[in-house]
This record gives structure tokens, sequence and C-alpha cells, in this order.
């Protein structure tokens, strides 16, 4: 049993505390007898730490998603006094228009007093201080918002592709409505094996019979959609085609990006084939849906 | 005579026992060298109602 301890111990001579809130170290057992050993004092706040970094301290209790209603609950005094620190606008040095402000310009905003004391609880400590000095005006804005850690996004990571066959057969060759149709992402390897697939650990987030992700807890999603076009016509008549990639959330449009081919790029009726991408940074929330739907259009060359 | 508590409880000491601690004072100009107070090794009978009191190390 050598070398276990017991806190909250106390020596006493003639009845007089000398060694109060001390640790008793049991060093061994020999003989019939313990032998003892009592340690009293301070200790070092900066051992107590050890190399904990200030992005390291514990502040899960402050958890929330960075939603507009959030971020506005967050930005008021009263929310400060409560809880230590709160969503401030500050002049970063980009140009700030006061009348249409995003709410995420609004970045976390922490009271020196909350990380002092995050820091001494941390570390096993109570820190009193004054209660009128400087500290408690201190605050410490954040340098940028916050991000998910790597191995996160890691995990979370989806990467699907496009299987074999996929082409719309489009009978009619003329006064054709526009093709517009979710891209059908649907295959989870790839061709070109330089990248090993990534499918998210989650299962069942991304449907590939329908194309759709579909987010499982409210998320901040960074979105690539590419697609690669390639247009056969039957005659060669037209001026332009338009190929343009949209991300969906719930059916409604939130972002697009398009590319277009012009006729001299066409050969026996055959375009080359162009590729035609979106990025979008979006915020979700459970049980968004979330696709890429392709649009196809194409203007004719006035005779 | 000494009397050693824990948890408010005596353990039962030898009559012959005492307990010198030696007192440590901080140089608050050296926080580097922060210092702790500390007692000497001593032996304690292990008596069924020690046994109690010390089994519950943790």
């Amino acid at each position: 049993m050598p070398y276990k301890s017991l806190a909250n111990v106390t020596l006493l001579s003639e009845g007089v505390e000398i060694m109060p809130r001390a640790r008793l170290i049991l060093k061994g057992y020999e003989g019939g007898n313990y032998q003892l050993q009592l340690v009293a004092g301070n200790k070092r706040f900066v051992e107590a730490l050890g190399d904990k970094k200030l992005s390291e301290l514990d502040f899960s209790r402050f958890t929330h998603a960075r939603t507009l209603d959030n971020i506005a609950q967050r930005a008021t005094t009263a929310w400060a006094e409560a809880n230590g620190w709160f969503y401030e606008l500050l002049d970063r040095g980009k140009p700030l228009d006061l009348q249409s402000v995003s709410p995420y310009d609004l970045w976390p905003t922490l009271s020196a007093r909350l990380v002092l004391e995050q820091l001494a609880t941390e570390a096993g400590f109570v820190v009193e201080y004054p209660y009128n000095g400087p500290l408690l005006k201190m605050l410490m804005p954040a340098v940028e918002p916050a991000r998910y850690n790597e191995a996160f996004i890691k995990a979370c990571q989806l990467r699907v592709g496009l299987g074999p066959d996929h082409y719309d057969d489009g009978a009619p060759d003329s006064n054709r409505s526009d093709v517009v149709k979710t891209i059908p992402f649907d295959d989870y390897t790839r061709d070109i094996g330089t990248v090993t697939p990534i499918s998210p650990t989650i299962p069942g987030i991304y449907d590939p019979a329908t194309y759709a992700f579909v987010a499982d807890q409210v998320m901040q999603v960074q979105v690539e959609a590419r697609t690669v076009v390639q247009l056969v016509y039957s005659s060669i008549h037209l001026g332009k085609a338009q190929a343009r990639v949209e991300l969906h959330v719930n059916g409604k449009r939130v972002v697009e990006g398009a590319a277009s081919v012009e006729m001299s790029d066409f050969e026996d009726g055959v375009t080359n084939p162009f590729s035609v991408s979106v990025n979008a940074d979006r915020l979700l929330k459970a049980g968004d849906r979330l696709t890429a739907v392709l649009c196809l259009a194409a203007w004719a060359r006035p005779q | 005579m000494n009397q050693l508590l824990i948890n408010g409880v005596a353990v039962g000491l030898s009559p012959d026992t005492a307990l010198l601690p030696s007192f440590k004072a901080s140089d608050l100009l050296k926080p580097d060298t922060i210092q702790s107070d500390y007692s000497p090794e001593v032996s304690v009978p292990g008596t069924s109602h020690n046994h109690q009191l010390l089994g519950q190390a943790a």
C-alpha cells in the first residue's frame, strides 16, 4: 500500500492545530506499523495549470448553435453581466455599415474575470481579487469566429461522386424546357484513386438514393458541388448553352454557380465536357435536406 | 502530545510518538521556489481502528 494519501488531515499539538488541511502520505506498512508523513502548505498555481492553453479551457457550459436567435440573446449587457461573455460588435478593420450589420459579424468577447476564474477552477484554486479593480473592465475579444477542430471536420467529411450512366435523354430537340434535376451523387468510390473515399461517421445522413444530405444536428457545413456536363445535340443550330449548379436547402435555392459553353465548342453535335461548380458555407438545422441541382438551358443564335 | 485527525477522527498514535513538523515560509519575491510544510516520517501501530481509518486511503 505504498504512497497512498489522504486529504483533510489535521495535526494538533497540545490541542492546538499546527497543520490544518494537511495531506497524509502512507508510505508503507512494515512490522505491524504504518509509515506516515504529513505535508501541507502551498502548491504552485502555474504547476497546477500544467501545459493547458487558453483554448483548452472548458467553457462547454456555454455551448450553443451560432444561430441568429442565439446570437441576439447573447449580445445583451444583461447576458454579459450574468455569464461573463457576450457577442460583441467590434471594429476589426473591416468596413462596417451599421445599418446593415450581419449578426454573424458579432463574435464572442470574454471577460478577463471569466477566464481567470476558469483557470483557477481547473487548477483547483479559488481566486479572490478586489471587486473594483481594473480586472473587471478587461475584455478578451475573439480574434476569429469559432470553428470546428480539424479532427471533427475530418470525421464528418463526406465525399461522394457520380456513378456511371447518368444521362438525361431529352428526346425532343426543339422548344425544350430547361432541364432541372438533382445531381445524382450516388457513388462513394472514386475513379482516380489518389484520395481515399471518405464517408461520414454517422451513417444515414447521406442518402444515395435521393441524393440528399440530411443534417442530423445543427451544423455549419462547407459544401462544394461540382459536376462535368457534356451536351449532345442532334443539330447544331444552338448558339449557347449554360449549365448552372444550385444548392438547395429543403427544396429552396440558397446559392448557385454557372458555366456556359459556346457554339464554337461544338463538334459533331457534342460539346466539350465542361465543369460547373458552386461553393457554400451554410448553417443547417437538424433535419435540413441539402441537395445539389443541375439546371441546363440553351439559347439559339439568331439565324 | 500530538493528535492526528483524519476527517475529524483521531488516529491511534503510540504514546511515544512525537510529530515535529518543519514549517517553511515562502519568499514572495521568489514565486518559483514556493515551500511546503512537512513532518518527519512516523510509525503508527496497525490497530483495527487505524486499519479502518487508513484503509480508506485513495
